[in-house]
Formats: C-alpha cells, sequence, structure tokens
C-alpha cells in the first residue's frame, strides 16, 4: 500500500471500523479455544433444566452463557467454533485467491485464445448455481469435513477474483516498465510475479477481504443444510442450524452465533470497502 | 462504484451499516420474543354429539414420505399406514392386541398341529371397484406377493407355507399350501408349525388385490404402477396422490363395515415436527404424533390439552448396530466394553419422559421382557474399562470407529455417546447419511461399522425383533435385516424352536433365553425405548393408540360443526371445557 492509499484508508472511519472487527474476530478464532473455560463437548446436568431445556446463564457459576441443547457450555461452543468458521473463511479464500489470480494473471497477459477460453471458464462458473453445486460436491465427497468444505468453497468462488485481476494485468502489460522488463529478457513468470502482480494487488486484497466475508456467510448456509462440520465440532453456522428447533423456546441460542456471524461479516465487507476505496485510481 | 467520498454526506456509509445491524439485531431479538404466542388451548371444540356421526375431513401430517400404496412392498411406517386405509387383510388387531376377523368372517379354524389354517370368508366384501371379493383373489395376491419377479420385503413372514419357497425360487408355478376350497373358503397348510402365521396374515402385505385391476396396469405401467392406483378392499380408496406433499383419501361407501366414518382423509408428507406442531395448536391439523421438543413439552404440561393428550410407550427400541462381522467390533469384549460406556442416562435426563433406558431387545411392553433381567445392558464405567482390558485394548482402541446417524436428532444423541466411548478410549466419528442410503448400504456385510438404528415392531411377538434382527437366516450380501452380521447357531436353533413352539408358557421361555444371550453378547447396544405423545383436537372422536399400528386413524369420526373457543377461556382458574 502506497503512502497515499494509506493515508485515505486511515481517513476513512467505517475501513478503521471494519479492521477493528476483523481483528476481533480474527483474534478470537486464533485464541478462542484457549480461552474455553470448559470442554465443549461435555454434558453438564446443571445446564439443563428437569425439562430438558437448556439452562439460562444464571444456572450454573462459569457458565456465563448457559447451556446449549445438550447441556454442553454455550460459550465454549461458541470460541471453539470461532476458529473452526474463521479457519474455514480464510482457507477457502486462499484457495480462492491463489485459483482466482493464476488464472487471471496467465489470462490478462498471455491474451488471445487463452484468455478466450479461460474467460468462457469462468462464464461457465459463474453460471452454475453456487449453493447448489456445493451442496452436490458435499454429498459426493465420502468424507464431509473442515477440509471438504473449504476446498468446496475455494473451488466455487474464485471467478470475480480472476476476473478483475485480468483485466488489471491488461492494463499494466501495456505499461511502459513491463515493456522494458521484456526488452531486458526477462523471464514471463519472472515479469508476471515480480512486476505484474505487485502492480495489480490492491483491489485483489479487496476483493479477497469481501471474499472472507461471503465465505462466512456460504459456511453457514452448509451447516444449516446439515452439510457442513461434523458434529461434535461445532461452527457458527452448525450452532444456528442446531438451535433452530428451540428457536421459539430458547431464542438466546439462535441469538448468539446470528450476532457472531453478522458481526463478521460485516467487519470484512467494511474493511474490504474500505481498502477498495483506498486503492480506487479514480481518486 | 462508489469512491471515497470528498466530503462526507449526512451519514457515513458505515455508521448507516451499524445503524441497520442494530436495528436488525433488535428487530429480530424482538421478534423472536413477542411473536404472537400460539393458543394456550384448544381453538376448536366440538358440537356436543354422543353418537358417532359420519363426515368431514380428517387431517394428519408426518415428516418423511410414503413410498408406495402397494400393500406388497409396504414396508416402512408411513406406507403401511396409508396402506391401512386403502386396504384389509384376513385378520386385524383390536385396540388390545387380540387377532379379530376382518375380511375373514371369523378367526380361522386350525387342524393338523397347528399346520393348516382355514378361512371362511366374509360376505358381501367389495372392492374399490365395485366388485365382490372371492377366495381366489385371496390366493391370486399371495402368489403375486410371494413370486420371485417382484420381490416383495415381505416374504421371509410367509416361508412356512408348503411350497411357497419352491414358488418363490421360481421352481413352482403355483404354491402347494394355498388352497382354494370353494369361492368363500381358503386354506393355508404349512410345512412346519408356525406361531406367527396368524400376524403374518394380518400383515398389510396380504391384502388382497383386484387381478383385473393389477395385471393390466402392471402391464403397462411396470411393476410400480399398483403403488401409485390402488384399489383395495379398505375403508377408504384414493382420491389424489400429489407425490411428497400429500395424499388424499375418500370414504369408500361399499365398506363391508357400517361403521362412521370421515368423508374425506388428508395425509401430509414432509412435514417437519415444528411446523406440523404449530399447525397443530392452531387447528389446523386434527392430530399430532411425535411433537418437536417445546411443543411435546408444553402439550404434556397444558391443562386445558390434558383431556385430549395421551403418552404411550412405543413398541420399539433403538440401538447402536455393531457390525460383528467386521474387525475390531467382532470381538464380543469390545462389543461389551460399549454397552457398558454408553451412559443411558444422559437421554433420560434430555428427554424426560420421551425415552426409556433400554436394558434388551424387547421393549416393555412385549412379553418376555424382563425388567429385571441379570444381563440386561447397563451403564456401568468400571465393568467397562474391565472388558476393554479382555478385549486386548487396555489404553484404548486405535483407530476411530465410524458411527452413521440418519438424522438431526440422532446425530445430537450420538455427540453423547461419542463422550462416553471417549472415556473408554473409543474415538468415534459420526456421519450423517440419508434414511435411503442407510437402508441400502447397511444392509451389505463389511459396509458400516457402527450406526444408530432402531426397530418398531410389525406384530407383537418376539420373533418379530429376534428372527428378523439377529437370525443368521436374515443375513444376505444385499437388504440383510440383520445388520449387525451376528451369527450364532445356538441362538439359531433357539430361536427356530420358539417359532414352531406351541406351548405358550414354553415359547416365552425359548425367547427369554434368546432375549439374555442378545444382551451378553451385545450385537447392539440398547439404548432407549421411546414414548409416543399423541394430542388431538377436542372434536376428534373414537382416537386410541394402537397397540399394533402407528398412525391408526380409520376409526375416528368428527364432530362437527366444530365451534371456535375463546382464548380467555384458558386464562388461570377458567375451566379447559366451555
Amino acid at each position: 500500500m502506497d503512502s497515499r492509499a494509506f493515508r485515505r484508508f486511515r481517513r476513512n472511519k467505517g475501513a478503521l471500523a471494519g479492521l477493528g472487527l476483523v481483528v476481533a474476530v480474527t483474534l478470537l478464532g486464533i485464541v478462542g479455544p484457549w480461552l474455553a473455560p470448559f470442554d465443549p463437548g461435555e454434558q453438564f446436568p446443571d445446564l439443563l433444566l428437569a425439562s430438558g431445556l437448556p439452562a439460562g446463564p444464571d444456572a450454573s457459576p462459569g457458565h456465563w452463557l448457559g447451556g446449549d441443547l445438550l447441556g454442553r457450555d454455550e460459550l465454549s461452543r461458541l470460541l471453539t467454533g470461532a476458529r473452526v468458521s474463521m479457519m474455514v473463511a480464510y482457507i477457502a479464500t486462499a484457495i480462492a485467491v491463489v485459483i482466482g489470480v493464476t488464472l487471471g494473471l496467465v489470462s490478462g497477459y498471455v491474451g488471445g485464445r487463452l484468455d478466450a477460453a479461460l474467460m468462457r471458464g469462468v462464464d461457465i462458473v459463474l453460471s452454475m448455481p453456487f449453493l447448489l453445486l456445493a451442496i452436490v460436491m458435499q454429498r459426493v465427497w465420502d468424507k464431509p469435513g473442515i477440509w471438504t468444505i473449504c476446498v468446496v468453497l475455494g473451488v466455487l468462488s474464485w471467478t470475480t477474483l480472476a476476473r478483475i485481476t485480468r483485466a488489471k494485468t491488461m492494463e499494466a502489460r501495456e505499461l511502459d516498465y513491463i515493456e522494458a522488463a521484456r526488452a531486458l529478457g526477462l523471464r514471463h513468470v519472472r515479469i508476471l510475479l515480480r512486476h505484474v502482480l505487485p502492480n495489480v494487488a490492491g483491489p485483489i486484497i479487496a476483493i479477497a477481504t469481501i471474499l472472507v466475508a461471503r465465505m462466512i456467510i456460504a459456511e453457514s448456509a452448509l451447516s444449516y443444510l446439515g452439510l457442513g462440520v461434523r458434529p461434535p465440532t461445532s461452527s457458527w453456522g452448525s450452532m444456528l442450524s442446531n438451535s433452530q428447533s428451540l428457536l421459539l423456546g430458547v431464542p438466546r441460542l439462535t441469538l448468539y452465533p446470528a450476532v457472531l456471524i453478522s458481526m463478521a461479516v460485516f467487519g470484512f465487507n467494511l474493511f474490504g470497502e474500505g481498502l477498495r476505496d483506498a486503492f480506487d485510481p479514480k481518486d | 462504484m462508489r469512491s471515497t467520498p470528498k466530503t462526507s454526506p449526512a451519514i457515513p456509509g458505515w455508521v448507516g451499516g451499524l445503524l441497520t445491524l442494530v436495528v436488525g439485531a433488535f428487530l429480530l431479538g424482538w421478534a423472536v420474543t413477542h411473536l404472537p404466542s400460539p393458543p394456550e388451548g384448544p381453538r376448536f371444540v366440538g358440537s356436543g354429539n354422543d353418537a358417532p356421526r359420519p363426515g368431514g375431513t380428517f387431517i394428519f401430517a408426518e415428516g418423511s414420505n410414503i413410498h408406495t400404496l402397494d400393500p406388497a412392498f409396504a414396508y416402512d411406517t408411513l406406507s403401511t399406514a396409508a396402506c391401512r386405509l386403502l386396504y384389509d387383510a384376513l385378520l386385524d388387531y383390536d385396540f388390545d392386541g387380540n387377532f379379530v376377523p376382518s375380511l375373514a368372517a371369523e378367526l380361522p379354524t386350525v387342524t393338523d398341529e397347528g399346520r393348516t389354517f382355514r378361512f371362511k370368508l366374509r360376505e358381501g366384501v367389495r372392492f374399490h371397484n365395485g366388485r365382490e371379493l372371492t377366495a381366489h383373489d385371496v390366493s391370486w395376491s399371495m402368489h403375486r406377493l410371494l413370486s420371485p419377479s417382484i420381490g416383495s420385503p415381505g416374504y421371509p413372514f410367509y416361508k412356512s407355507i408348503r411350497g411357497a419357497e419352491a414358488y418363490h425360487k421360481g421352481e413352482a408355478t403355483s404354491i402347494e399350501g394355498i388352497v382354494v376350497i370353494d369361492d368363500r373358503t381358503v386354506e393355508f397348510q404349512l410345512h412346519e408349525a408356525d406361531q406367527t402365521f396368524l400376524n403374518a396374515i394380518a400383515m398389510p402385505f396380504a391384502s388382497p388385490l383386484a387381478k383385473e385391476h393389477v395385471e393390466p396396469l402392471e402391464a403397462a405401467e411396470g411393476p410400480t404402477a399398483v403403488g401409485r392406483n390402488p384399489v383395495g378392499t379398505g375403508p377408504f380408496s384414493l382420491r389424489r396422490w400429489e407425490r411428497g406433499v400429500q395424499v388424499e383419501f375418500d370414504r369408500f361407501d361399499d365398506y363391508w363395515n357400517p361403521m362412521a366414518r370421515v368423508d374425506h382423509m388428508v395425509f401430509l408428507e414432509n412435514i417437519s415436527s415444528d411446523v406440523a406442531s404449530a399447525r397443530f395448536r392452531n387447528g389446523d391439523l386434527d392430530i399430532i404424533f411425535r411433537p418437536s421438543k417445546v411443543n411435546r413439552l408444553f402439550l404434556r404440561d397444558s391443562k386445558p390439552w390434558a383431556p385430549y393428550v395421551t403418552e404411550v410407550p412405543s413398541a420399539g427400541v433403538f440401538s447402536l448396530t455393531l457390525n460383528c462381522g467386521l474387525p475390531p467390533l467382532d470381538n464380543v469384549h469390545l462389543r461389551r466394553a460399549i454397552a457398558y460406556a454408553v451412559d443411558r442416562s444422559k437421554l433420560e435426563r434430555l428427554d424426560p419422559g420421551k425415552v426409556i433406558p433400554a436394558t434388551q431387545v424387547l421393549p416393555p411392553t412385549l412379553p418376555p421382557y424382563d425388567p429385571d433381567l441379570p444381563e440386561g445392558q447397563k451403564y456401568d464405567l468400571e465393568a467397562a474399562k474391565e472388558e476393554m482390558r479382555l478385549a486386548g485394548y487396555p489404553d484404548g482402541l486405535p483407530e476411530p470407529i465410524e458411527m452413521w446417524v440418519r438424522s438431526d436428532g440422532e446425530a445430537l444423541y450420538a455427540q453423547l455417546f461419542q463422550q462416553d466411548l471417549k472415556a473408554i478410549g473409543i474415538e468415534v466419528e459420526l456421519k450423517m447419511v440419508t434414511f435411503a442410503t442407510y437402508l441400502k448400504e447397511a444392509g451389505r456385510p463389511r459396509v458400516v461399522q457402527m450406526a444408530f438404528s432402531g426397530w418398531h415392531q410389525d406384530f407383537p411377538d418376539a420373533s418379530n425383533f429376534m428372527d428378523i434382527l439377529f437370525h443368521s437366516r436374515s443375513i444376505h450380501p444385499e437388504n440383510s435385516e440383520n445388520r449387525s452380521f451376528y451369527r450364532n447357531p445356538k441362538l439359531d436353533s433357539i430361536l427356530d424352536r420358539g417359532r414352531a413352539e406351541v406351548d405358550r408358557a414354553r415359547r416365552l421361555e425359548l425367547y427369554a433365553e434368546a432375549n439374555a444371550i442378545l444382551a451378553t453378547d451385545a450385537p447392539w447396544v440398547f439404548l432407549y425405548y421411546p414414548v409416543d405423545l399423541f394430542a388431538w383436537q377436542p372434536y376428534v372422536k373414537n382416537f386410541r393408540p394402537h397397540p399394533v399400528w402407528l398412525n391408526e386413524y380409520r376409526n375416528i369420526w368428527l364432530d362437527l360443526p366444530r365451534r371456535r373457543v375463546s382464548q380467555s377461556t384458558y386464562e388461570v382458574g377458567a375451566e379447559a371445557e366451555p
């Protein structure tokens, strides 16, 4: 980030708030499981009422958010779930970035038929209903788990990145310093990685940040459909899904993960938009 | 695309976003806590008629879908329930579980040491197409059921009929043991005594169908056509089936039994228990069976609902099926360790009143169930650890075991067992599968290690649990009913003797012996016996939970027109009945 962009970013209060939220949820993802006061899988008899419904926060000392629907410590499950949700979002985004940026760079730099073919590939992936395809891929895979979700989400979400990268690469390709690099006889790979990529990195980072937000939502959606992480692992999405049967009786269990998901998504969106604005050359 | 504004607008974007978030969260919270709560008591009551009266539409719902309306293939609870409306068998059960004649005019005469059964048919029984039922229809329908070409899951129940096996294998053109004496009389001859034969005859599998309807239909549209276009002798005929959505039935006016019945029945499919419960409490469904947790708790404690709610232990058992044909669970000590390690009281804690901890395969409703069975499975951590040592795994099982679960509810329970088994060093990984996948894969040897499973009786006899689930004869390359692939020649011989034994006391002794063997050898880890809750609207009359059939609503009548009740009736101190 050059100094002008950095200044622009710093002046954008929304972006700073977004950065704050992103740092907060990411930190939660990293240290959350260590902060969990109890084993997230253990059932505490105190956390179930006589009726079998989960007990509230005041039922038992130390359990600050009460029990979940099996009588496990809700707080511990939210904290361990944070890591799963964040991990899936980041890894899926990383996979999408690797695929999207590579294809975008090659497509924009080489041009011609290869470009046309790759862009039709993007069109094809874009034309497929995302969630439906994710469900099919999850079902076909024999062992659904965190890694499967990451790969499925990553493999289906690289298209926007590829398009942006390609457009930026096409612009950069015509610039004088690239021509100079070519005239010096540098290899194409070196030109792409050392000279083109840094020049197009700004928008990519901005798009990728917003993509993290989309991945959090997608993971929740998959978990909500019962295609997410395997129990007893918790993620915010799976906790949202599991609590729906008690929505009318114990709305608290739905509210906690819902608020966390909204916070994380909102933060990544604000941060991503701030970055985009900062990098926007039109300004 | 928005670029960074040079001059700030009145409300910066991020403030707007934050406001939206806060307001959204607030609205959601408010909506959830302030939604108009469902009525405290029934919204409708009847007119106060005491005498049964015909008419009206009866609506009920289930969470899954009906597979077929062809009784030869109906071997799941919902298809069976639908077939019970469309068809009759020769015999039926009354509400105390005793045999009563249905299409037969009286109970059969039994001769030849329990090997020959002669049935006299009732007069004036008509199919939905108007033709009168004869003994030839009974014989023809049994031949269709047992023919090699259609592959009915009901075949094993009728194996004891002389010549049924040869006919099923295609070695004979007809079944010797089914003899039509005259138009009104049919005789079944068995090659060995079989104490469950009358139970088999009362199953929907053995319902008579009309040949002139079935044959052209099957020729034109294939073997599944009857399942979509049924013609039986039952109290209701099919009006319309929108597959996966609902089945509608009309009253069959030429039905032999002149009991008062409703005009129409509507069976809604694929309605989750949450939705069904809400619709029931709003008066849109006439009965609810197994409501969702929050609604179950409400209905159990509600005063206004109390006269219209009943809880009955279901004649079934839920278990973990352990594959005895696949290492490491072929090790009996390991299986016993698992049976000792599972703390069933946790289920009771979670769903009080809905589960009864299980100790043996037979549910409490079925003799020779023994509440004090010394071999009965129970939670005992020390014994579990000892069995782990005997199994050769004092430090735990090196490899994780995969457990299949078939629904969210089972996955929830399974997470408790995961914790229990962790305590003796067994890692369990859960795999969610659909019920269809479970049926297909768990019926193959050497595929599934451990599965959440259950069994509900087809008829009230111990053999219906033990023969089907644990006899080595029930092991096949595909579609095994013995899904633990447990083989024990001693058990096989006890079960074979039990099936033929005429003396009831001696017979129960044999099954008690088998019961103890199964609890000790632990091919299944018995978890719980479910307790079913039924609730019905006050204007629904003559409903009783049936000891054999689930969703048995054919005898219901409605006290119409129904009247709306003011909800203020249910305020503290007011009486339930207006």
